[in-house]
């Protein structure tokens, strides 16, 4: 199961891969920080939790649940004079967009083996302690597979 | 104070108002965000070290949301935290 995990992951980069604002910042790795002077929107998927029960028709197999998530980074960036500019970080609404866009392209997104997805909420959060504004937002899906 | 010339305006100043030339100490503290579950982001943490008797004397009391133009960027003052010596760090945010 742990190979359907990884191709599900790249499958699912691939698939949002230049399709979102993100553009071609999709990353699947959640080890290396990103570096100052990176380059935002961006789109993580990393793998949560993962449950399984065993089907009542064959022994040794089981019905999986397995919880990814797509965590959504923007940084906030303030136009016009930078003496005369407004307080509006549009951090919410860039997030949002992203969202939106992601949640589209899972109604399309298919792969040999998985039986459904479903979408189970999401998780903000915004920082405000640095030279600019970054928000993050987390978005859950199940992935039902049979293995 | 040696330092950098920076540029101050007072938040709700007229357009027009010319803003004050001051002097400050930039200086920086890189930041990790979202160290949770993913990759975490860098950020940097900007001050500017002032002179709160100097700007006393140009008519400054520093706030929050006051605008600063520094090294041609905007930034607003997010906090100021002074020193008890005379002097403060402002607390920079861009834009």
């Amino acid at each position: 199961m742990s190979e359907f995990r990884i191709e599900l992951r790249q499958r699912l980069k691939s698939h949002v891969l230049d399709k979102t604002s993100a553009e071609d910042r999709v990353f699947v790795s959640r080890k290396n920080p990103f570096k100052l002077g990176q380059q935002y929107p961006l789109i993580l998927i990393y793998s949560g939790p993962e449950s399984a029960v065993e089907s009542k028709i064959k022994k040794g197999i089981y019905i999986r649940n397995h919880t990814l998530t797509f965590e959504l980074r923007v940084e906030g960036i303030t136009e016009g004079d930078p003496l005369n500019s407004s307080d509006s970080d549009e951090v919410d609404d860039n997030l949002d967009l992203l969202a939106s866009q992601i949640t589209e392209l899972m109604k399309s997104f298919e792969m040999p083996g998985l039986k459904d997805i479903s979408y189970t909420g999401s998780d903000p959060e915004l920082d405000d302690s640095g030279e600019t504004t970054f928000g993050s937002l987390r978005l859950n899906f199940d992935f039902q597979y049979i293995y | 104070m040696m330092g950098e010339s920076a540029f101050y305006r007072a938040k709700g100043a007229e357009e027009e108002t010319p803003p004050i030339e001051i002097m400050g100490v930039p200086g920086s503290e890189l930041l990790e965000l979202f160290s949770g579950a993913g990759a975490p982001s860098k950020s940097q943490r900007l001050i500017l070290g002032v002179s709160l008797t100097r700007l006393k004397a140009l008519g400054i009391q520093p706030k929050e949301g006051d605008s600063i133009l520094l090294r041609e960027t905007g930034f607003r003052i997010r906090d100021v935290e002074p020193d008890n010596e005379g002097g403060a760090s402002l607390v920079l945010k861009k834009g």
